[in-house]
């Protein structure tokens, strides 16, 4: 069987990463508006599947979809689908994190470097 | 209208429901920022940024440089770039955790097709040094590039370029993703109609979907297709064993491939050329000069990067700075007769040709390729 994989996907790609806006600041919040629109997206055609799935089968009214008590298991995977959802919206963050703690050319250093003829 | 889907195969990484409607997302969100966002850009270059330039500097600008200075003064072309560069952040980020998701079990599928693979092969170097060019940034801007290797028989660098690339291009390039092959083949089967080729070379193969269409276009031929990453090639093989298509993998740098000199008939590559350095770009050209028997052909399928009007031609190299795209616009700029003379290529037989897409309409490639000395068949 494959091995676990311990180490986590990065999340930062390798090269300075450039911001168009003025403020970098007002870029980064830029990122997580993309990302939560996204995360409306998806609830939104999932809502609109659950929806539609439990009125055509007769298996569920409004009423019982609006006071649902989740159990045990259902908390915990709802904790992990915030995680993940939290993971994405942030990701900008967590991949600023992981650049200041890694030793990285300046990209100028790498536009030099493949233009140079002894590349 | 429905967001197109790739055509799956046994090495496709499947979106769950929640992780297709991130994808549909990004994909619509791609659609707006080229029309209406993108599309305006050049109305509000000729009403604000041109004459605000012009009025500092008391001239018009005159290469995309300057149109690019005058451009990036204005709020909307700012806005554009952040968000192109959220966007392809957002796009990558949700490929990579589909295809993480899905890790172990796409392992399996590989370990399972490549032990009962009938018609091509796969040979891995472990100890092939990865070129500066690839390993000092992470290419597309997909953290860990196309070497990220966490286990045994990894395979995910290659699953997410699969998925990646259909994304990327919302389904532009054809059901399988393989547009530049089928394009390049359809080209070299119009301009040299009576080439036979019975070894094909594909450089920079990545997961072997422009590599697939030279199998049908020249079905008397071995191809063979090279790649410096290993989770690429195991993908690749796995994926063009599952869909019938021989081809022989081979992990190995374009620079210098391991093969006799005369060995093929025909050397192509697709989009590889603008992710390389000058001086690698001199070393392919004198490679594939030397893997070539006399009057054999190359020709690499290239993104259409030679554009006349300055504003286009600043607008296309934003991949330059924006996605990881190191040596874009120097190639946009470089000549391309010169080093191709220099690699042995007979100067009257060198060609640079747009090619009309077969995928999407009005789509365009850039074919660039020469004919080696010597008799034809």
């Amino acid at each position: 069987m494959t091995r676990v994989i311990s180490a986590p996907l990065p999340k930062a790609a390798k090269g300075e990463r450039p911001f168009s806006l003025k403020d970098a600041d007002h870029e980064r919040l830029l990122n997580m508006i993309v990302a939560l629109t996204a995360e409306i997206s998806v609830l939104q055609d999932q809502q609109d599947m659950l929806t539609r799935i439990l009125v055509a089968r007769g298996v569920a009214t409004d009423e019982e979809i609006a006071y649902f008590q989740p159990d045990t298991a259902a908390s915990a995977a709802r904790a992990t689908k915030r995680r993940g959802l939290i993971e994405r919206v942030m990701r900008i963050i967590i991949a600023d994190a992981e650049r200041a703690v890694r030793d990285e050319k300046p990209y100028e250093d790498l536009l030099a470097m493949v233009s140079s003829p002894t590349s | 209208m429905s967001e197109p889907r790739p055509l799956p195969h046994a090495m496709s990484a499947l979106p769950d429901a929640a992780e297709q409607a991130r994808l549909d997302f990004a994909v619509a969100f791609k659609h707006l920022l080229g029309h209406p966002i993108k599309s305006a850009l050049p109305h509000i270059y000729r009403e604000r940024a041109e004459p605000a330039w012009a009025a500092q500097h008391g001239r018009a600008p005159e290469n995309w440089q300057e149109v690019g200075e005058a451009l990036s003064d204005t709020s909307a072309y700012r806005w554009w770039s952040a968000l192109a560069r959220a966007q392809q952040e957002y796009y990558v980020d949700v490929t990579s955790t589909v295809c993480e998701r899905q890790l172990p079990e796409l392992i399996e599928r590989y370990r399972a097709i490549s032990r009962a693979a009938t018609c091509g092969t796969l040979t891995l170097d472990p100890d092939l040094a990865i070129p500066p060019y690839q390993s000092e940034v992470d290419i597309h801007c997909v953290p860990g590039s196309y070497f990220l290797e966490r286990t045994e028989d990894d395979v995910w660098a290659g699953a997410r370029s699969d998925l990646g690339s259909f994304v990327f291009m919302m389904g532009g390039n054809g059901p399988l993703c393989d547009d530049k092959g089928q394009t390049g083949a359809a080209f070299l089967k119009a301009r040299f109609p009576d080439f036979k080729a019975t070894r094909v070379l594909d450089m920079g193969c990545t997961v072997g979907m422009s590599t697939l269409p030279y199998v049908d276009a020249y079905p008397e031929a071995e191809v063979h297709a090279i790649d410096l990453s290993a989770p690429s090639l195991r993908f690749a093989h796995a994926r063009a064993e599952s869909l019938g298509k021989a081809v022989h993998f081979r992990q190995a740098n374009a620079e210098h491939a391991p093969y006799g000199d005369g060995s093929f008939d025909l050397v192509v590559s697709h989009i590889l050329l603008h992710e390389l350095s000058c001086g690698a770009l001199d070393r392919v050209l004198a490679e594939c000069h030397r893997l070539l028997r006399p009057g054999g052909i190359m020709l690499h399928v290239e993104v259409p990067i030679r554009r006349k009007d300055p504003l286009d031609q600043f607008l296309w190299n934003w991949d330059t700075t924006n996605n990881n795209e190191p040596f874009w616009s120097t190639l946009a700029e470089l000549d391309l007769v010169e080093p191709a003379v220099r690699a042995g290529f007979p100067r009257e037989s060198i060609f640079e040709a747009e090619m009309p897409s077969l995928s999407r309409k009005g789509g365009i490639w850039l074919g660039y390729g020469a004919r080696k000395a010597g008799d034809a068949q």
